[in-house]
């Protein structure tokens, strides 16, 4: 049986081409102006001439945290770089669980992100293959590009923490956790932090790259654990001959009152606006700008909302909306055609981790208490 | 050409360069609503109600079902599909996704999927694992609500029952562990086990 309705509201897809094509319009002018600012002028310093930035992270005690922070390396112009970073948490405390409610991640400029997961089934990316490496103290391996950036092995890998933000003499987050609130860690457990760094035509890497966490401890006797989230949406297409569309998705949390305290959205250059809303789980209507708790339009540097206190619905979970606009590849519709697996001759930017030629829409959303269902995966 | 004048009025409506027009069909006819879906040969095949719907390994993981439209009289410029999975008995989703669609018309006169090969012609309904889910997917009777969005607000809606299957799936052990409700995978272990 089919049903039709007529005159409800617009799908948000409909309704916001006249808006965007504005803001581009008034993005363009904002983006042409930046260069000729001045303040920002003197942070661009060739990389045998960059020390790390004066507003990097403290080094912590044992006793207080662990720092874990990548040697620094370069990007060479028109180059993207990613790679892993795999290490072990330490047994501090004869084999007790070690909790964490501060986080501070460090980003050089010029940074696409920094996402933290605990290692689990081994597929294609093993940190037993990786180089040996010292991360400002802690022994690991590392794995460059190769493997590292193919999202498919990491994808039972639950998700500890992200960050997509690093403005010129900025490169630090902090973010400690709510009153009562941390995440709990094992000894012995794996880690991996992936960077990504882009030296090329949509984001610059001006000086020397680097990334780093600080995990301070908790000693307070926190005793919610804070849980995760991270879905994405697969096999999007932005494509010349349909240059604005959108694609949403819809994750369900298990049973139980949860409150989401971080978020953040991730896409390319072509996203427009990242929305995430709450949601009952039953409700299949467009979401409603009431229930929206997080919207980005900054791609390069997405806000990480760390302030949030936003209850979900119990048994609800979360919708997310992104909306594109398709944009003349600065590396030319060869290279994107090239990456596109359907190869439609469309200039279709496709699902992917490179920041030239793909696009993403992924969730990264943090709340409390822990579902017991470990860390939720939405894809 | 006389016939041609509403087509190319359509098609001068589309924001961009368009591969079809607008409106297929008759907007003064009631629409008209056919369900598809990607079989594991990648074959787009019709979908009546009661069916058995096959589950597919997605890209990053997951196994996901593939739901897409064939549609009649229907605005198509800006439409979004979007497909959801319900829980019979509650009505809670499982999975829920919404896309666009690059249709073509097919010699029947409904706009169907451009692409039925490919994953992005259809909704890639995420519902293996669900951490909200709290009976087993596979080979259980679900609900499937499939939604288009057309230009202007207006929606077309179709629901029916559906049976979500892993035994077509390229790896069915692993897609039934992740539709079991109570599912956990284990670390090293190569493939999920429960």
């Amino acid at each position: 049986m089919t049903k039709v309705a007529r005159g409800v509201a617009p799908h948000p897809a409909a309704a916001r081409h006249a808006y965007d094509a504005a803001m581009r319009s008034a993005l363009l002018v904002l983006a042409l102006a930046l260069p000729a600012c001045g303040d920002n002028a003197s942070l661009v310093t060739t990389p045998d001439a960059a020390p790390i930035p004066s507003t990097w992270m403290e080094q912590l005690a044992p006793a207080t945290g662990l720092s874990v922070w990548t040697p620094e390396f370069e990007v060479d112009a028109g180059k993207e770089i990613q790679d892993c970073y795999f290490f072990t948490v330490p047994d501090l405390q004869q084999g007790a669980d070690l909790w964490v409610d501060r986080l501070e991640f460090g980003l050089n400029t010029g940074s696409h992100h920094l996402n933290l997961f605990r290692v689990n089934t081994v597929y294609g990316l093993d940190p037993a293959a990786g180089a040996p490496v010292d991360m400002n103290g802690v022994s690991g391996t590392v794995i460059h590009d190769g493997e590292c950036w193919k999202s498919a092995n990491w994808r039972d890998w639950p998700l500890v923490a992200n960050d997509q933000n690093s403005p010129p003499g900025h490169p630090v987050l902090d973010w400690r956790l709510p009153t009562n609130v941390a995440q709990r860690f094992t000894p012995g457990e794996k880690l991996m932090l992936q960077i990504h760094y882009v030296n090329a035509s949509t984001q610059t890497t001006p000086a020397r790259a680097r990334g780093g966490v600080n995990l301070h401890w908790s000693t307070d006797g926190d005793t919610e654990e804070l849980g995760t989230l991270f879905a994405t949406q697969q096999s999007i297409r932005i494509c010349r001959s349909h240059p604005t569309p959108s694609y949403s998705g819809g994750c369900g949390l298990p049973a139980g009152a949860h409150t989401v305290v971080a978020a953040n959205g991730h896409f390319h250059s072509r996203g427009q606006a990242f929305r995430i809303y709450g949601w009952d789980g039953f409700n299949t209507d467009p979401p409603a700008d009431a229930d929206m708790f997080y919207k980005s339009e900054h791609w390069a540097e997405p806000k990480m909302a760390i302030d949030l206190s936003v209850p979900l619905v119990d048994g609800g979970g979360i919708r997310w909306t992104c909306d594109y606009q398709w944009i003349e590849p600065e590396v030319g519709c060869a290279a994107v055609d090239a990456a596109d697996p359907q190869h439609a001759g469309d200039c279709c930017y496709t699902f992917g981790p490179n920041v030239e030629t793909n696009e993403h829409c992924n969730v990264f959303l943090y709340y409390y208490p822990k579902a017991a269902r470990s860390d939720i995966t939405c894809f | 050409m006389r016939a041609l004048a509403p087509l190319l009025l359509a098609l001068a409506a589309c924001p961009g360069p368009q591969p079809y027009p607008c409106v297929v069909g008759d907007l003064t006819q009631p629409p008209e609503l056919q369900l598809v879906y990607r079989d594991a040969n990648g074959a787009m095949l019709p979908l009546a109600n009661g069916a058995m719907v096959p589950l597919t390994r997605a890209p990053q993981g997951g196994h996901i079902m593939l739901v897409s439209v064939r549609v009649k009289n229907a605005q198509l410029c800006d439409a979004t599909l979007q497909a959801a999975l319900k829980d019979p008995c509650t009505g809670r989703v499982a999975g829920l996704e919404g896309r666009p669609i690059t249709w073509t018309i097919a010699a029947d006169g409904f706009a169907e999927p451009q692409s039925p090969m490919e994953l992005s012609d259809y909704a890639n309904l995420a519902v293996c694992p669900a951490a909200n889910n709290t009976r087993e997917i596979d080979g259980a009777p679900w609900k499937l609500e499939v939604k288009l969005y057309q230009s202007g607000g207006a929606s077309i809606d179709q629901t029916i029952d559906v049976t979500p299957s892993c035994d077509v799936s390229s790896d069915p052990e692993s897609c039934r562990c992740e539709c079991r409700f109570d599912c956990t995978s284990t670390v090293d272990a190569g493939v999920p086990s429960c």
